[in-house]
């Protein structure tokens, strides 16, 4: 496509969003926009016919009831397998805990207060969960960047929209004032995290934000010394397997992505 | 003196669990169905069957939705009423507690509940996706957490508050593979040492691939009649005695303590006072073990031993078969496999054969009184049943 092109796609894209969630929500104008590059992305897929069956194979096999001895014993049957791609883009609202995103993208951390028995939460909640308090509607209450942590994982294995981002420590953060926990990244080594860490809260750089929680992560509080009684320092040879399993993780993930996720290149 | 009697299992079907390559998920009730059909020769299923429940979680593994009727359909059973009940991995626990609701009302005399899953044929990557949707969206999921993440956020916690070790996570999942090298249906039928669960790589530390369930087809199902009509259709009646439910919040960020499952605790509680039996009467447990930890928080919170004595239990070896209360003796999910929406109904299914005599190499002896607890999500909902021998 000529540059021309792209800029008239753009163009009507935006537009068949606009005139799409215009007729659908007449009574909430948009306010700002930020979604025309989804749409772009979008666009194509649907209406290219990627829906469509592309291809298949035939499998020969065992089938029916009990153990596999006793498949086996039976007539093979031939079965069709298809490939097709069932994409679908959501678009769905956070709801009424929407200022907390939009929060995130300011580099805030907010939070909710009940206003009749004072617990705050954060994550937030609308609406206050003490039976006492009958469904109170909260309000947003800015907490500070720091916290303590209340436990932690190491993972090895993640979702598909996360794979590229292993291995990655995380784990829940109260934050100083919450009363409930946030779930955080941790940019700590592995060998330094235990539960009770003091850490503050980061933001990555503000054009790289999304608007979700994976905007932010944890550091350690400088000067805090590991203590003996934490899970992973009891153990050195522990420490040492799961060491393995986090170097055999960063090669995979070098070798599907290109990326590499060593300490020394990420700096934690 | 045990409580009342809810309803009663006549006849219980499962499925082989493991990779059922090429299969639709519908095909593998279908083999389930035929199984409880023909266990029970009496049951003109068409006539005498007048509801169907299944748990079924995950519309995504195969696209297909409204699995209600379409299991109805395969089971041949129209036009009956059929609903699909979805609790994440707690979806066939909650429909056998629905289905008997129903007999125990007198609505229906007779009705079929069940299970189904078809799950390997997707990558791993992409289960773990369809997974994490039982938790909370905004907060955990998207947050690049996983199942294994959360549990391995309980265990961290537990280890950290009671001093439970890697090892005897490790232990529940060797007692486990050994009970499941036993059973023909299990997936993966095999024994494990413990160096090798301790060495097998880290999913989500502390857990490991050895302490992680594992994804596979399968399909089960069980069917209830009213206790005075048991004996028409067979001599070796399983009665349901006992039934609790309870919810907790979905995101573990909100619990008031993360080293027990709440809702598991309250269900067993539930359970226990209607069924009238204390836990040291339980003679055979089948317990939700997607994670060894959560079998360990499992014995906690049922009342086997004492909170943060889960640990030493496995390491004494009373969870096994001829130990003081053997659990999971099918394999369990560790072992026998996990297909999300047959589990609850498949864990019944093991106390059936077990109240029965008919378990085989895994034949607890003597066994009068089971239990069931099947965990939905990373503990938002939990069911738990309690079985007497007819």
């Amino acid at each position: 496509m000529t540059e021309v092109g792209v800029e008239e796609r753009k163009l009507k894209v935006r537009k068949i969003k606009r005139t799409r969630r215009e007729a659908k929500y007449k009574h909430y104008p948009v306010v700002e926009d930020h979604s025309t590059a989804a749409q772009e992305y979008w666009e194509p897929i649907v209406n290219t016919g990627l829906w469509a069956i592309k291809g298949y194979q035939i499998l020969k096999g065992p089938c029916g009831g009990g153990t596999v001895e006793e498949a086996l014993k039976r007539e093979p049957k031939e079965f069709m397998v298809i490939d097709r791609a069932a994409f679908a883009l959501y678009s769905h609202s956070y709801g009424l805990v929407s200022p907390f995103f939009r929060g995130l993208l300011e580099g805030k951390l907010k939070g909710t207060k009940c206003p009749k028995c004072g617990a705050t939460y954060c994550p937030p909640r609308a609406h206050c969960w003490n039976p006492k308090c009958r469904v109170a509607d909260c309000e947003w209450v800015d907490l500070p960047l720091t916290g303590v942590i209340h436990t932690f994982t190491v993972q090895c294995l993640a979702a598909a929209p996360f794979e590229h981002q292993l291995p990655f420590s995380m784990g829940w953060v109260k934050i100083d004032g919450a009363d409930t926990t946030l779930a955080m990244m941790f940019h700590i080594p592995p060998r330094e995290l235990f539960i009770g860490q003091k850490v503050k809260i980061k933001f990555v750089p503000k054009e790289q934000r999304k608007g979700d929680l994976t905007d932010c992560y944890a550091v350690a509080v400088p000067g805090q010394k590991v203590p003996k009684w934490a899970c992973l320092q009891k153990d050195p040879e522990k420490l040492e397997s799961l060491e393995a399993s986090m170097k055999q993780t960063i090669q995979f993930i070098k070798k599907r992505y290109g990326i590499d996720n060593s300490p020394e290149v990420r700096g934690w | 003196m045990v409580g009342k009697r809810l309803a009663t299992i006549v006849s219980a079907g499962l499925s082989k669990f493991g990779r059922r390559e090429g299969l639709y998920g519908r095909e593998l009730f279908a083999e389930a169905a035929k199984e409880a059909y023909e266990r029970c020769p009496n049951l003109i299923p068409k006539k005498d069957i007048k509801a169907l429940f299944v748990g079924h979680m995950g519309e995504s593994y195969e696209h297909q939705g409204h699995t209600g009727p379409t299991l109805a359909d395969w089971a041949g059973l129209l036009p009956v009423q059929a609903t699909r009940i979805e609790n994440a991995c707690a979806s066939s626990g909650v429909a056998l507690r629905l289905g008997t609701s129903a007999v125990f009302s007198g609505m229906y005399d007779i009705v079929m509940v069940g299970g189904v899953e078809k799950m390997t044929h997707r990558t791993t990557s992409d289960v773990t996706e369809f997974l994490a949707m039982a938790s909370d969206f905004p907060f955990e999921q998207w947050h690049g957490i996983t199942f294994p993440g959360l549990y391995a956020l309980m265990a961290t916690a537990h280890m950290h508050r009671y001093g439970t070790t890697e090892e005897q996570m490790a232990m529940v999942a060797v007692k486990n593979h050994h009970n499941g090298a036993l059973n023909p249906k299990a997936h993966m039928q095999k024994e494990v040492t413990l160096e090798k669960a301790m060495s097998s790589r880290v999913i989500a530390w502390p857990l490991k691939l050895y302490d992680c369930s594992l994804i596979t087809d399968g399909a089960s199902c069980l069917i209830l009649t009213k206790p005075e009509l048991a004996k028409k259709f067979t001599d070796t009646p399983v009665h349901i005695i006992g039934s609790g439910q309870a919810s907790d919040a979905i995101g573990l960020y909100e619990r008031e303590d993360i080293t027990t499952l709440k809702a598991g605790k309250l269900a067993g509680q539930e359970a226990y006072n209607k069924a009238k039996v204390k836990p040291q009467d339980v003679n055979v447990a089948e317990v939700h073990d997607c994670f060894t930890i959560a079998e360990i928080i499992a014995y906690e919170d049922l009342g086997f031993c004492k909170p943060g004595k889960g640990g030493s239990l496995v390491e004494e070896g009373a969870t096994k078969i001829g130990g003081k209360i053997p659990v999971n003796t099918s394999g369990g999910l560790k072992s026998k496999g996990h297909p999300v929406g047959a589990t609850g109904v498949g864990q019944a299914y093991e106390i059936y054969l077990q109240l029965t005599g008919q378990a085989e190499k895994r034949q607890v002896e003597g066994a009068e009184i089971g239990l069931s607890h099947n965990v939905g999500g990373s503990g938002a909902t939990a069911t738990v049943h309690i079985y007497r021998r007819g």
